[in-house]
Order: structure tokens, then sequence, then C-alpha cells
């Protein structure tokens, strides 16, 4: 009797086993995902590579700019959301150009590249180690991915086994300004 | 001496019956899949100008067609006197990701000798060149061909939309992605003249 449960149980709870542990076992693309740093506004986090605090968001319904010599207007059909933050390098040179805006539905927004020759526009440029830079992330999302945001910050979009800053962003951000000129805006 | 004889030619008989009926197998799979592929493949759904296509991990609208001599939206004519053709088009992202997989979206079949490849896409928005699409913002987008010098002007414009369907762990990384894509509609459009500017 005992044998013939050992013949048939045995292949069974394998296969029970085998199911559950393909279905609920982490993927690899999550084992070898971005290690998370959480934290909020106004927070210095410090990674591996870098180290990144946002001060404010703005949202705006048009940006203006001067870019090699002309003035250029950006207009949307969403809304653009700026984080004002200072970027570090530590402990060697890096860029940090995976700037994300993660909605509360989940949505990512990936930095706007509508922005070339922006004034102190964060991301595109090298940092080198003690010399750090202040300036802004500019992401174009709709109006309803505003709320209960999270700012992703890591070196590059897909970051693996390496840091990604999760900064938590205001519930609720106000409306926003018609027109704001970013040569006009206070970094410091 | 005779039952040794006879089941050696029972076992010839029956590897030679196994082998004519997996060849008979095999010749009748392959005729059939010849047959599939000789008939005509299956008539896609026509999208209309102007009408939306849901397509997965886009939604477009397909506008105009038209010949044009600008190189870009807002450029002068090109000096040479070389034609373009541009296509007016909506792309809404309907994935949750930033994306600039755009090119891929139609193709142009059967496809126009006068057409050279690569296609530039421009943001209307900005009358520059398209780099990403943000998830859930609808952007004008228009697609300019150069036509090869000389070359006979196409009457009509035939377009074959494709699609993709979301998978949320791919068999390699476990990762989401987009995958399958295949076509799902055809549009037909007239290509209109190119305008006079004064």
């Amino acid at each position: 009797m005992s044998g013939v449960f050992a013949k048939l149980g045995a292949p069974l709870i394998a296969a029970l086993l085998l199911a559950g542990m393909q279905r609920f076992t982490p993927g690899y693309a999550e084992i070898t995902g971005p290690i998370p740093l959480k934290g909020d506004l106004g927070e210095t986090l410090t990674g591996r590579g870098f180290t990144v605090r946002a001060d404010k968001v703005l949202l705006a319904e048009k940006l203006r700019f001067k870019a090699y010599g002309r003035e250029v207007e950006r207009d949307t059909g969403g809304v653009f959301a700026l984080v004002i933050a200072r970027l570090d390098a530590q402990p060697v040179s890096t860029t940090v150009s995976g700037a994300i805006w993660r909605s509360a539905q989940g949505a990512r927004f990936v930095a706007s590249p509508r922005f070339q020759g922006a004034p102190r526009l964060l991301g595109t440029d090298r940092l080198e180690p003690g010399l750090p830079q202040r300036g802004v992330f500019i992401f174009e999302v709709p109006r309803e991915a505003v709320a209960g945001a999270t700012l992703l910050v890591a070196a590059s979009r897909w970051p693996r086994l390496d840091t990604q800053a999760e900064i938590a962003l205001p519930a609720t951000l106000g409306t926003p300004a018609s027109l704001l000129d970013l040569n006009e805006l206070a970094y410091e | 001496m005779i039952v040794s004889w006879l089941a050696g030619l029972r076992q010839a008989v029956s590897s030679k019956l196994t082998i004519g009926i997996g060849g008979l197998l095999a010749l009748a799979i392959t005729s059939g899949q010849s047959l599939l592929e000789a008939l005509e493949p299956p008539t896609l759904p026509v999208l209309a100008a102007g009408a939306s296509l849901d397509a997965g991990r886009w939604r477009i609208a397909l506008h105009e067609a038209s010949l044009t001599t600008q190189s870009r939206p807002d450029g002068p004519p090109a000096p040479d006197g070389t034609q373009f053709l541009a296509l007016d088009l909506d792309i809404v992202n309907r994935s949750s990701e930033t994306d600039n997989t755009f090119a891929r979206i139609f193709i142009v079949d059967p496809s126009i000798d006068a057409l050279q490849p690569n296609p530039i896409f421009w943001l209307m928005r900005d009358k520059a060149i398209l780099s990403a699409l943000q998830p859930g913002l609808r952007e004008r987008v228009r697609v300019i061909w150069r036509l090869a010098p000389g070359a006979k002007v196409p009457e009509r414009l035939r377009l074959v939309v494709n699609g993709e369907t979301f998978k949320p762990r791919d068999n390699l990384f476990a990762a989401p992605g987009w995958f399958n894509r295949k076509p799902i509609a055809a549009a037909s459009l007239p290509v209109a003249a190119a305008e006079m500017r004064p």
C-alpha cells in the first residue's frame, strides 16, 4: 500500500513543488534588477556611484528657454513636471542618465528629450566627484500621472544590480504655471 | 530454422511499414504546409483615413499622404527640386514606458521603389525630429520619405499597420515586454499633389 503511495505521491509532490516554484519565485529580471534606495524630497540619498537630492517639484503648461542662441517654446498635451535636484558623483566620474517619473498607476516616463540645449538640464552632462550639479529634470506627463508620483534616479534607464534612488514626491502639487522660463528659474 | 526466418520476415515487414507510414505522414504534412502557404493570405481589416486603431502597443490614426518639396515640416523647399512624400498621423503610446520604436508601427506594402528607405519621423508640436513618445500622450507626427530623383510618383500609399501584444513575463528574463508583432490592418491613402506655395 505504502509502495503505491510512494510511486504516485512522489511525482505528484514534485510536480506541485516545481509548478509553485515556477509561479512564485522571482524572475531573472527581478533578481538582477535595480537596488532601490528610498527617500523623500529634500533628503540626500547616497547610492553606489552618485548622491542625489531632489528639492522641489514644479508644474508648467509651457516652457521657454534659450538654446543655441534661439528662443524655444515647448508646449504639451499633458503637463511638464520639473524636479529641481542636486547630483554629485561619488567616488568616480559618472553620468546619471536614468531619470524616470513613475506615476502612481505605474507608468514610467523617461526625462523628456525635447529640451536639448536647455540650461542646467540634469542627466546629460558628465558628473565629476566633488563638483555637484544643481539643475532640473524635465518630464512630460499626462495630468492624471502627476499626483503621488515617484522620481527614480539611476545611472541608466535599466539599472542592473545598481542603485536606483526612489524619491517619493508630494501627493498634491497645485495647479501648473501657464509658462515657465528655464533661464530664469531659481535653481539654488 | 523456419521459425527464425519467419521472425526475421516479421521484423523486416514491420520496420518497412513503420518507415513507409512515417514517410507518408511527412509527405502529407509538408504538402499541407505548402498548400497553406499557397493559399491567399487572409485579407486584413481596412483602416479608413482618420479612423483610430488600437494596435496593442500603440493607438494610431492615419490622416493624409501628400507630396511636398520640403524635407522637414517647417523648412524651405529643397533647392534641387527633390520631392518628398509626407504622411500625417496621430500616435498614442499605450504602453507604460516611454518608447522610441515607432518606426515599427507600419510598413509600406507593396513597397514603392521611389521611396528611399528610413523615413524621418517629425514631431509636429516641435517641428523637430521625434525622439520619444511618452505614455498616454497623443502626438501628431509627420513621416517624410525622400523620393528618388526622377522616380515615378506613386498615386496611392498602402500601409500595413503592425500590432504587438503584451507579455507580463517573457521566456528569457521573465521581464514584461511587447512581443508577436504582426500585421493587423491595412490602409490605402491617396497621395495628394504638392501644394502650391505662393
